[in-house]
């Protein structure tokens, strides 16, 4: 889902996360975009899901670039949370992130599971759509990376 | 000796740190080992400064807040000097407690953007060499979840349901049981009834 967020705001978003990957010297883990596609591709929520199984270290290189990409969009996404908080002035970001951010849920998981109906409805999502936004913004800093893997080891 | 001054700015927020170096720690000049005061500016709020204990107690008290609030656990975070949490509206209440007397809580309202730029300002300064500040007491130490732990939120959703409807479904059955019971020993009363009058009618 994190991904999928930087997705909806760097349109170019694959491309980019495969710049970074290598940028990062992950280039054993990632040698095509591929291959982060398959990974990415373990969300049981996905319509073509994969079953492979992630080891330690495509799951640490994963959390690096979801990491490494939220520090380059960090102006992108304090401005739509910005949006989010002071939404009855400025909603514009905030709608057209949200409407986009849908639409690739729609485009790229399985809407007949309930789960990503219910992620798809705005009214009952639009908090965890925040909190996501929340999350990279938090990844962002020089800190991001052990925050994030000890937020997603621990939940 | 002249005073040492960093600060370090993300959007919304700057964190201006002034101090000496401790020459007896081999400090270089341009290092700060002694924090003399410390200035935490944030757009649209009151300036924030205070002693190294009231900076060490704010970045322990938004520290562990954004990891409570990235693994979704609503907790009121409560110190001597700080207190943060989620109004309604889904913003920051922060009230900041002086030590002076009869001075009153600072309250601070702040979104999510300025609470990371905040965050991000505390990571600078945590991997600012120059300054040395010891964040191990400061990083959150939260325990893993235990599986058997009370979540309010699961046992509404997931055990209150089945167990309501596993009451009510026991209830009916218990008063269906009692009802046909009844009936029945009402039908066998009438026919030890019928059967006592049938043998009156004999004799």
């Amino acid at each position: 889902m994190l991904l999928l967020a930087i997705e909806t705001i760097d349109l170019n978003g694959s491309e980019s996360m495969f710049a970074i990957s290598n940028k990062l010297n992950l280039q054993h883990l990632f040698p095509s975009k591929v291959s982060i596609w398959k990974l990415r591709s373990n969300n049981p929520m996905r319509k073509s899901q994969n079953t492979n199984n992630i080891n330690n270290d495509q799951f640490d290189g994963l959390i690096k670039i979801t990491s490494e990409m939220s520090k380059y969009l960090y102006p992108y996404i304090r401005a739509i949370v910005s949006s989010k908080d002071n939404y009855i002035n400025k909603p514009e970001l905030w709608n057209d992130f949200q409407s986009r951010y849908i639409e690739l849920i729609e485009e790229r998981f399985n809407t007949e599971s309930i789960i990503v109906r219910n992620l798809i409805d705005y009214s009952y999502s639009q908090e965890f759509y925040k909190r996501i936004l929340f999350t990279l913004s938090l990844a962002s800093s020089e800190e991001g990376y052990t925050r994030l893997k000890f937020v997603l080891s621990n939940l | 000796m002249l005073q040492n001054k960093y600060s370090f700015n993300q959007s919304s927020t700057e964190l201006v740190i002034s101090g000496l170096p401790d020459y007896s720690n081999n400090d270089d000049n341009d290092n700060i080992s002694i924090v003399s005061s410390w200035k935490l500016s944030i757009l649209n709020q009151p300036e924030i400064e205070g002693s190294i204990d009231h900076l060490k107690s704010v970045v322990k008290a938004f520290y562990k807040c954004a990891t409570l609030s990235l693994l979704d656990r609503e907790e009121k975070i409560k110190s001597e000097l700080i207190d943060i949490n989620l109004d309604e509206s889904g913003n920051f209440k922060i009230t900041l407690k002086s030590t002076k007397p009869n001075v009153n809580p600072l309250k601070l309202n702040i979104g999510y953007a300025e609470f990371s730029d905040i965050i991000n300002c505390f990571d600078q300064l945590k991997n600012f060499k120059k300054i040395k500040i010891d964040f191990n007491d400061l990083m959150p130490n939260i325990k893993k979840k235990n599986i058997f732990s009370f979540n309010k939120n699961k046992f509404t959703y997931n055990v209150v349901p089945p167990l309501l409807a596993f009451f009510t479904i026991s209830m009916f059955t218990f008063i269906s049981i009692y009802f046909i019971e009844e009936n029945d020993s009402r039908n066998k009363n009438i026919s030890t009834i019928s059967n006592n009058t049938n043998i009156v009618i004999k004799i």
